[in-house]
């Protein structure tokens, strides 16, 4: 019993690893930006992409090439955010929209570039090991490293630099940051930028363990958007809880009833919150 | 002709560890114009919030008209007859001057989406709407602007329009939040005019919260002061002017 | 006067041309266009009182199920069962628009989101009822007077008279005091509050007006195709009505009729290259966001009145 409860966890911890991933993105681009960036399974999806083309086609390395995807997906994003977002800061439902319109956009672009298929990543790494009884895979092993240092690295980021407490201020309180001398046309740009680089990252490391295809942002899009409801828009560490939360639930409800059932109960709970606490399991109450 | 029009009995109001407001009470009688002032934060706003529904008081109660008002909603007391102004201009700023006052009239008809539908009644309300709002475009001397979009006109016209709007309404009492805020001293002077031909000529009873201390003792037949959301006085201009414990509340506030 | 005529004439053209035409697959997009024109407009009562309902796929998919259910399990005749599936969807719409209409701005959008996600969800789920990703097949066509309509010309005239309605109600709305009352509360609530105007009532009306439109819409459509499956009453669904409305013009009612006449007219011409519609769609949308917010009929309208003024 112990050891179904330990392997349930441990295959659903690189997923939910880089689930946070997408939440941490997805969050901070809602809590500097107030933009609900639908959008952001397009990201993800791209870096993917990339993945597929550089290391399966060119055979790159797949390391480099996850770096590589993960920034280029950041500037797009900040891009992105310049051409495209910038005019609606402010009007938070048309900006809603032009994500949305931005969505489709990409979707469809990558669907007349590689067609509907389902395409294959190679792995970086192959076979398991055994930890007792528990089979870990390899890939997966890898990829919930990564994910673990990336999240370490953003957390020193976000905590220790000036531009990391830049963001948090803005996030906080966006005139009081102002009257600081933080300016939004900086700090707009780099932060869906970052955002953009996480679902990069995200997407870049789930090409190889999963199918490589244009809808396949959708999913990871709408967990991390349970994630980011459940702990908060715009609280960095409640995406953290709220996908340890996610995750188990998910994993206990998808082994002992149905995964339909499952998602269910997810959005159930979104529901709930939003209603009950809207600024979620850690978010600042008031915005 | 002491009738009680507006009843505030221990009002209390905490946010978290903060007393907003601390065991209040006052009364309005019918006819008259009571004036609140106190410095910044001392429970003048918070007061005015509860009085209009916006949020409820943690204890104590609010009457108007021997109706018990603590826990409803806005429009609810609206509906009863206490309506509102707002401190900023606060209009539909794409609408005609013309409109908003006969918006006002006209909500005032139909706030419970039930009256919609009793349809011989609607196309009445909306004749009177019109002859209403045509009679206070000339009371708030907007009649030159009839026409021009709300939303475009100065400041200090926003702030009448937003008076003629609540006026449109035909509110029993009206409670007027810093009117004079953002004006200058002849808007004031107008404003204040105003006021009181509402009081006189139209037989509405008013409530003040305002900062200009020559308003408010030049208009007002009481004054409420209030210090750490107390009530430190309460009684005619002349007493609460030379009332120790509100020049003290008011050090450096020009009086005269 | 000369404008009840006009109006005639025109239901009378709109009414007539299938059966002087007589080309099936034109006649099938006519019936797209009205059922698409009934949604869109649905969703233009949301957008009056600025808020974006996600859950309008779910009020079209529960429409379609309620009718194609009322007539099979319960042997409801057609307008029984038509009539009562939009009002089972308003009573659902009003259910629900109790607590989330206290919400607004974007989480009240995420919130009809993740309510149209559990219904999908529920669609699927609930085999024995909705039938599950098959969904219900075989679903009754519409039977009028002891007729049974299963041609595409009645049908055109069904939904014809279906986004008749929704046009002629919505325009009626807009053009009285409740349509002033519906406007103000978007343009600014509080003050309307403080005027007596029950805000939260009057967004349950919007709301509960707007799920029955849908519902009916969606009822019609499951007759259509004899086929209710759960994929085509997805989140996508909505984003569909709100471009319409972007790019066809949300100030007006006919404008909104001209987006979803478009909107409709454009996939079924790209069948072909069925790949480039979510491309078009997308651009499209992202230029009119930008440079015209006002939507087509919008832009006419200020053309002509530019040309108006210029002439004076």
């Amino acid at each position: 019993m112990a050891q179904l409860a330990t392997q349930i966890v441990i295959n659903g911890l690189a997923s939910s690893l880089v689930y946070i991933l997408m939440a941490l993105g997805f969050t901070l681009i809602f809590g500097i930006m107030r933009v609900v960036n639908f959008a952001h399974g397009e990201l993800y999806m791209i870096a993917a992409f990339i993945v597929y083309f550089f290391v399966g086609s060119l055979g790159w390395n797949y390391y480099l090439v996850v770096v590589l995807a993960a920034v280029a997906v950041g500037l797009f994003g900040a891009g992105l955010e310049r051409a495209l977002l910038r005019p609606f800061i402010g009007r938070e439902l048309n900006g809603m929209i032009m994500a949305v319109a931005i969505s489709m956009t990409l979707q469809s672009a990558a669907f007349i570039l590689f067609g509907p298929d389902e395409l294959s990543a190679p792995r970086p790494v192959a076979g398991v090991i055994r930890l007792g009884a528990i089979v870990v895979a390899l890939d997966r092993l890898v990829v919930g490293i990564i994910a673990l240092f990336i999240l370490a690295v953003f957390y020193l980021f976000m905590r220790y630099t000036k531009l990391g407490l830049a963001m948090r201020a803005v996030v906080q309180d966006e005139e009081i940051a102002s009257i600081h001398g933080i300016r939004a046309r900086v700090i707009h740009p780099l932060a869906f930028g970052l955002g953009s680089m996480l679902a990069g990252f995200a997407g870049a490391l789930m090409a190889p363990i999963y199918t490589v295809y244009p809808y396949m942002g959708a999913q990871p899009m709408l967990k991390a958007f349970i994630v980011v409801i459940l702990g908060g828009l715009g609280s960095i560490p409640g995406a953290v809880l709220g996908g340890v939360v996610l995750g188990l639930t998910e994993s206990v409800f998808a082994t002992l009833i149905s995964t339909t059932i499952a998602t269910m109960v997810s959005f159930g709970i979104v529901v709930l919150i939003l209603l009950v606490k809207p600024t979620g399991l850690m978010g600042r109450s008031g915005r | 002709m002491t009738e009680v029009v507006l009843e505030v009995q221990a009002l209390t109001k905490s946010f978290g560890g903060l007393r907003a407001v601390s065991d209040l009470s006052f009364r309005t009688t019918r006819g008259e114009i009571l004036g609140v002032i106190g410095p910044n934060g001392s429970g003048k706003t918070t007061l005015f919030n509860i009085v209009t529904g916006v949020f409820p008081s943690t204890s104590g109660s609010v009457h108007f008209r021997g109706h018990d008002i603590s826990r409803m909603t806005t429009d609810a007391i609206a509906r009863l007859g206490l309506v509102r102004t707002f401190q900023a201009a606060t209009v539909f700023r794409q609408e005609t001057v013309f409109e908003n006052i006969r918006r006002g009239a006209m909500f005032g008809c139909i706030g419970d989406p039930r009256r919609l539908f009793w349809k011989g009644r609607v196309s009445d309300d909306a004749r009177k709407a019109k002859e209403t709002a045509e009679e206070l475009l000339e009371f708030a001397c907007l009649s030159d602007v009839a026409r021009a979009q709300a939303g475009n006109l100065p400041y200090g016209k926003q702030k009448m329009l937003g008076v003629a709007i609540a006026l449109a309404r035909r509110p029993l009492q009206l409670l007027m939040d810093e009117p004079a805020a953002g004006l200058n001293p002849s808007e004031t002077e107008t404003i204040g005019e105003l006021i009181e031909q509402i009081r006189s000529k139209r037989g509405i009873d008013v409530v003040l919260v305002e900062h200009d201390m020559k308003m408010v003792t030049s208009l007002c037949d009481r004054i409420l002061a209030l210090n750490y959301g107390k009530a430190i006085a309460v009684g005619m201009p002349a007493d609460i002017v030379a009332h120790p414990e509100v020049i003290e509340a008011y050090l450096g506030v020009d009086v005269d | 006067m000369k404008s009840v005529v006009t109006h005639f004439a025109l239901i009378a053209a709109l009414a007539a041309w299938p059966f002087v035409v007589r080309q099936p697959f034109l006649t099938h997009v006519g019936i797209m266009i009205a059922l698409y024109a009934t949604l869109a407009l649905s969703m233009n009562l949301m957008l009056r009182i600025g808020q974006i309902s996600f859950a309008h796929g779910a009020f079209m998919g529960l429409g379609a199920y309620g009718s194609a259910l009322f007539m099979m399990r319960l042997d409801l005749p057609f307008f029984a069962a038509f009539l009562g599936a939009g009002l089972a969807v308003s009573v659902v719409a009003w259910l629900v628009g109790q607590i989330f209409l206290k919400i607004r701005g974007v989480y009240f959008v995420l919130l009809t989101f993740s309510f149209g996600e559990i219904i999908v969800l529920l669609f699927i789920e609930w085999v024995g009822l909705f039938g599950g990703s098959n969904g219900l097949a075989n679903v009754p066509p519409p039977g009028l007077f002891g007729h049974q309509i299963q041609g595409r010309g009645g049908f055109y005239l069904l939904a014809l008279a279906l986004a008749t309605f929704a046009y002629l109600s919505v325009r009626a709305i807009y053009r009285s005091e409740l349509g002033a009352v519906i406007t103000s509360l978007d343009e600014n609530e509080n003050l309307s509050r403080s005027l007596g105007i029950d805000a939260h009532q009057y967004r349950l009306l919007t709301f509960c007006f707007s799920a029955f439109l849908a519902g009916l819409a969606g009822a019609l459509y499951g007759h259509y195709l004899t086929l209710v499956t759960p994929d085509d009453y997805g989140f996508s669904v909505s984003v569909n009505l709100v471009v319409m409305n972007v790019i066809g013009g949300i100030s007006d009612p006919i404008g909104v009729v001209l987006g979803a006449l478009l909107l409709t007219i454009l996939p079924e011409f790209l069948r072909d290259a069925q790949q480039y519609h979510g491309l078009v769609y997308g651009l499209l949308l992202i230029v009119f966001l930008l440079f015209m917010p006002e939507g087509l009929y919008g832009a006419i309208r200020r053309f002509r009145r530019n040309k108006w003024e210029g002439s004076a």
